[in-house]
């Protein structure tokens, strides 16, 4: 009663600490974590995982609307990211304002700092990392790593028939578009502007001999952007978009359909200068060139299991040159980029022929904090159980005597 | 009076449960154990001797990836065409004859013209049968090559068909998918019925004997001529001529033999050091005629030397000698090449039938004898169980732990790499906590759940094997050849896996000791069972939590990132958050005695998810094929946990409403009266 009575007389901020800083809301967070992964896992099997990804876990949403086998599950759930988040909170005010800090909670105490890093962590990488893939034939060299997703719009100059500089418009002023949207990016170093239509995630441009346009699709040269459904495998998407070229004073020179699945950038001829113009997967230059040197995959014998995919490299940087050996489950770690291999080609190619090998780039400011949060969590718990087991072995060697 | 007598009648509702669950574990064990409904009669069968069988079994070859004894060899590809490891007929004068995996890979081999009439073909679904025009015969009745044979034809066309389906990504159906199945299963019997085509055939040379009788000569001695063939062939290519016709029968003979031995077991291992794959007898002569090989000599030699074997197999006498220094050979030639050290020890492992053991010799009579101590629990002849009891689970644990143990070695890595490593592991896992738990309480009840769940553990580990007859020993992927790794993160999150399981046990002991009214109201007992439970999740939480970050670390060195909500990631994700949903919930006062173990009976759906429903989603890293009876299985232990926490549910809110009931009678009956019941 006296109790009750205490807890009304609380300051109203009190009681909203309480609240945020409580093991109910602890328990429902972690209760809607829970079924959020449940629901996004299951989801997978039809909405593949990258979108998946982005309707349960990204900051883009506060809300979800999960399906099952194709069928909307009549429920509104928060998205998981927000969850996350204010489970953070939660547990972050429930370390300091509501466990008892005192020797015998000391392992709880390190393993909740433990899980509150890896959030962290989760949370830079989301935020702060960057990933993509690089693809090196044998003998030859790249510093350019290229994103699976991002699209880009690349202008770009060619002098004597080279291209010279390079303008981008980047992908977020592209990815908010919806098809029916227009958008015009006024380029400052160029003599001309663009306007971007029909921007689509996934398009092949198809002919009109082929196939009538179909309604929103608008017809150049005989052209039009067939729109396909996103990929379950988002990497295979081929973005594409309809591009009028406008000069400055807002006449058009030319439309054209731009699309990854075209082998070549449409060039534009301004003001007796020469442009390239292509839609492309965002690319990034690494601080450091690699040169592959060979290529070397196994099968298990009289099998088609790989047994091992290995590259021999050469890290060029500036002067110096040093041979590298990346492998499965071990990686390249160089001034903040993490090299892995991933794949090869091309698997069905003729013997001798040379061979590709794709490295994962990936930047990631808290590559090692999983590892360091797992040393705190581990020895928190290790701690606190142990206590508990030893505790408990001691009554029962009590009780029996 | 009312209550002890109901405590009585649940005491014998939940033995009857018990009993129940152990006949279900051994119908499900025995049923692959069922031999047919009706013998094959075979009179002209011959049993090998027991030298042969002797010195077949540990005959090295390569197949999916390592060296492995014939034995090996030949026992999966009888599980996959027949769904079981023995084939029983009745032989000369009607007596019954078990012929061994060895003993029917030596028939289909040496002694096609009877292989064909051994019961080869499990066709479980009659509509398969139908399809493609045979009689369907009683269920589990096998169908032996001779009868498959009639329907080939449309079987092989059938299967082409569904193949290509398979290829474009359509789902098969049932009936598709077993077509598909017989097909490969007869194709693959017919490359071992055709494997020594070319020693007992030969090479026929038409009118080369007197009065233009045909000759015969041996496949390795016309081999040994393969330069002059290549030079007749050049001269007639030079000229613009067609080759002799008898160059070109002889060739066209040899092509013959040589695609017939192309496949079957890779018995012969290279000279060459750095070549990996060990060759067929088929691919030896098609390199040394196209003059391809390296080693021409050591090939003709290699088919000399089974040319020897198949005259002698018909002998009554020698063969076991012959074979075993053809073996000898083999082992040898291996041994220069350090492959095949650990075929002697999975031999071993072979002959131990360590879990068949572990599963009908020890953890079967231990839980009939746990069935036994109910009778009387706390007498001497309780005592006398559980001393049976005790006996039987540790035999059992002793035998599963050195089975697991010769696995690992002969594969030269940890324990567990695939989904069927993991039971064994996950069981003996399971046990050790469970028998830890025992040590520490001494109560006897966790004692009694020991060879339950060694025995659950090892009937799923021997139904998994017989639905995906694939040899689960044989090396993994590139990605996962990494021994640091399979110790630290899977064996831990494993490990999770057992403690959340026993967590789960000891859930489902406290909610039927509360349904049945078996505690006899004993509220120490309950508080105990309870402490139980939650100690489990704690170890549970512990594992899988560190089990999860390392496979994270893990991810983040093969692909580049910690969490990628891969499927089985989110599995391992989720028995984390659900364990800490009851730990954080208990400190909250939202869970209590009930609802803890509730939840750890829950516990044990959400591991289910993680450890088998996750791999049938068919996305994902961790995805494997799996059957439907697979899905059932999930889909039904699912429905019956279900069940379980629905009446757990209920009797809780039953008994809440008694108590409150019986609060409001003291509160009604007023001051200073007090009223009970």
């Amino acid at each position: 009663m006296d109790d009750t009575i205490a807890k009304k007389s609380r300051h109203p901020m009190r009681r909203v600490l309480d609240v945020l800083a409580g093991f109910h809301l602890a328990s429902v967070l972690i209760l809607l974590l829970g079924i959020l992964t449940w629901l996004g896992t299951l989801e997978q099997v039809d909405m593949g995982l990258f979108e998946v990804k982005k309707k349960y876990f990204s900051a883009s949403t506060f809300w979800v609307v999960p399906k099952y086998n194709g069928y909307t599950v009549p429920l509104i759930l928060p998205n998981a990211y927000w969850v996350g988040m204010l489970f953070f909170l939660n547990l972050s005010l429930g370390t300091i304002f509501k466990a008892r800090w005192r020797p015998a909670t000391m392992g709880i105490l390190i393993a909740h700092f433990g899980i509150l890093f890896l959030l962290l962590g989760a949370f830079v990488t989301q935020h702060f990392s960057k990933r993509g893939n690089m693809a090196i034939t044998e003998g030859e060299t790249s510093d350019v790593a290229q994103d699976y997703f991002d699209h880009v719009i690349e202008v770009t100059e060619l002098v004597d028939g080279k291209p010279a500089k390079v303008n981008v418009v980047e992908t977020k002023y592209l990815s908010d578009l919806d098809p029916e949207d227009t958008r015009l990016f006024r380029m400052e170093n160029l003599p001309f502007d663009l306007k971007v239509q029909e921007y689509r995630v996934n398009a092949r441009p198809v002919s009109t001999a082929e196939k009538p346009a179909q309604p929103g699709s608008a017809v150049v040269d005989g052209y039009f952007l067939d729109p396909r459904e996103p990929a379950v495998d988002a990497e295979r998407n081929l973005g594409a978009c309809r591009l009028a070229v406008l000069d400055k004073k807002g006449e058009s020179l030319g439309a054209y359909l731009l699309s990854i699945a075209s082998f070549y950038p449409v060039t534009v001829r301004v003001e007796d200068r020469m442009y390239a113009i292509q839609i492309a997967k965002s690319s990034w230059k690494m601080p450091f060139k690699v040169h592959l040197t060979k290529f070397t995959h196994e099968f298990h014998p009289g099998t088609m299991r790989p047994k091992r995919f290995e590259s021999e490299i050469e890290r060029i940087e500036e002067e110096q040159t040093e041979p590298v050996l990346i492998k499965m489950n071990e990686p390249m770690r160089r001034e903040g980029f993490t090299f892995f291999q991933a794949s090869w080609g091309p698997q069905d190619g003729p013997p001798g022929r040379k061979l590709f090998s794709v490295f994962e780039v990936v930047k990631n400011p808290a590559d090692k904090w999983p590892e360091y949060s797992l040393y705190i969590v581990a020895a928190g718990l290790l701690l606190q159980f142990s206590m508990k087991l030893i505790q408990f072995i001691i009554q029962q060697t009590k009780r029996n005597g | 009076m009312a209550d002890q007598s109901t405590s009585q009648v649940g005491r014998w509702v939940a033995f009857a449960l018990t009993l129940i669950v152990i006949g279900c574990l051994f119908l499900l064990a025995v049923r692959t154990l069922l031999p047919e409904k009706s013998l094959v009669k075979v009179s002209t069968y011959e049993p090998w001797s027991e030298e042969v069988l002797e010195a077949a079994r540990g005959i090295p070859l390569q197949d999916g990836g390592r060296v492995k004894p014939l034995e090996t060899y030949a026992g999966y590809k009888m599980l996959g065409m027949r769904g079981d490891r023995l084939v029983k007929i009745l032989g000369k004068d009607g007596e019954k004859v078990k012929i061994t995996p060895t003993g029917w890979m030596l028939d289909a081999l040496f002694r096609p013209e009877v292989a064909i009439k051994l019961p080869t073909f499990r066709i479980d679904n009659s509509d398969v049968v139908e399809l493609i025009g045979m009689k369907p015969k009683a269920k589990r009745d096998r169908y032996t090559y001779d009868e498959v044979a009639v329907a080939r034809e449309e079987l092989f066309r059938l299967g082409g068909e569904y193949e290509k389906l398979q290829q474009g990504e359509v789902e098969l159906d049932a009936v598709q998918k077993q077509t598909l199945a017989l097909a490969r299963g007869v194709r693959e019997f017919e490359s071992f019925l055709t494997y020594f085509s070319f020693a007992r055939a030969g090479i026929e040379l038409r009118g080369a004997g007197e009065e233009g009788a045909s000759q015969y000569q041996r496949t390795s001695t016309v081999m040994a001529t393969a330069d002059v063939i290549q030079q007749v062939l050049q001269e007639a290519r030079d000229s613009g001529t067609a080759p002799p016709s008898h160059v070109q029968d002889i060739l066209r003979q040899i092509t013959d033999h040589s695609n017939a031995a192309k496949f079957g077991p890779s018995f012969l291992p290279p000279a060459d050091a750095e070549q990996k794959e060990w060759a067929t007898p088929g691919a030896r002569i098609w390199n040394v005629m196209t003059r391809e090989s390296a080693d021409p000599a050591g090939a003709v030699a290699d088919i000399a030397g089974m040319e020897n074997l198949v005259a002698n197999a018909t002998k009554p006498e020698g063969f076991g000698k012959e074979l075993m220094t053809w073996r000898a050979g083999i082992e040898g030639r291996a041994e220069a090449r350090n492959e095949g050290e650990w075929v002697g020890l999975e031999l071993s492992y072979n002959k131990g039938n360590w879990f068949f053991n572990a599963l009908f010799m020890a953890f079967l009579p231990a839980a009939l004898c746990v069935v036994l101590s109910w009778v009387s629990p706390r007498s001497m002849w309780g005592r006398v169980m559980a001393g049976l009891v005790w006996a039987g689970t540790l035999s059992g644990l002793v035998m599963l732990v050195i089975g697991i143990t010769q696995r690992s070695i002969v594969m030269q890595r940890p324990p567990v790499g695939n989904l069927y490593d993991t039971i064994p592991f996950i069981t003996a896992a399971a046990m050790i906590v469970v028998l830890i738990v025992e040590l520490i309480t001494r109560r006897r009840l966790a004692l009694l759940l020991a060879p339950l769940v060694g025995f659950a553990g090892l009937v799923m580990a021997r139904l998994y094997e017989f639905g995906d007859p694939n040899d689960p020993m044989d090396p993994l992927l590139a990605v996962l050849r990494s021994n640091y790794w399979l110790t630290i993160h899977v064996l831990t999150i494993t490990f999770g896996y057992g403690a959340g399981l026993v967590a789960a046990f000891f859930g489902h002991i406290y909610v039927f000791l509360r349904l049945f009214k078996l505690d006899g109201g004993d509220k120490a007992l309950r508080r105990f069972l309870t402490r139980v439970t939650y100690g489990c999740i704690c170890f549970t939480l512990l594992l899988s939590l560190v089990g999860t970050v390392l496979g994270g670390i893990w991810a983040n060195d093969s692909w580049g990132r910690f969490w990628g909500w891969d499927p089985k990631e989110n599995g391992a994700l989720m028995i984390v958050l659900w364990t800490l949903f009851i730990l954080h919930a208990r400190m909250g006062g939202i869970l209590r005695e009930w609802g803890m173990n509730l939840c750890a009976i829950f516990l044990a759906m959400v591991v289910t998810f993680s450890w088998w429903h996750v791999n049938l989603l068919g996305v994902g890293l961790h995805s494997y094929g799996f059957s439907d009876s697979k899905k059932f299985a999930v889909f039904l232990f699912y429905g019956i946990e279900g069940v379980v926490l629905l009446f757990g549910i209920g009797s809780m809110l039953l008994e809440r409403l008694e108590k409150k009931n019986r609060l409001s009678k003291v509160a009604v009956a007023g001051d200073g009266v007090k009223v009970e019941g």
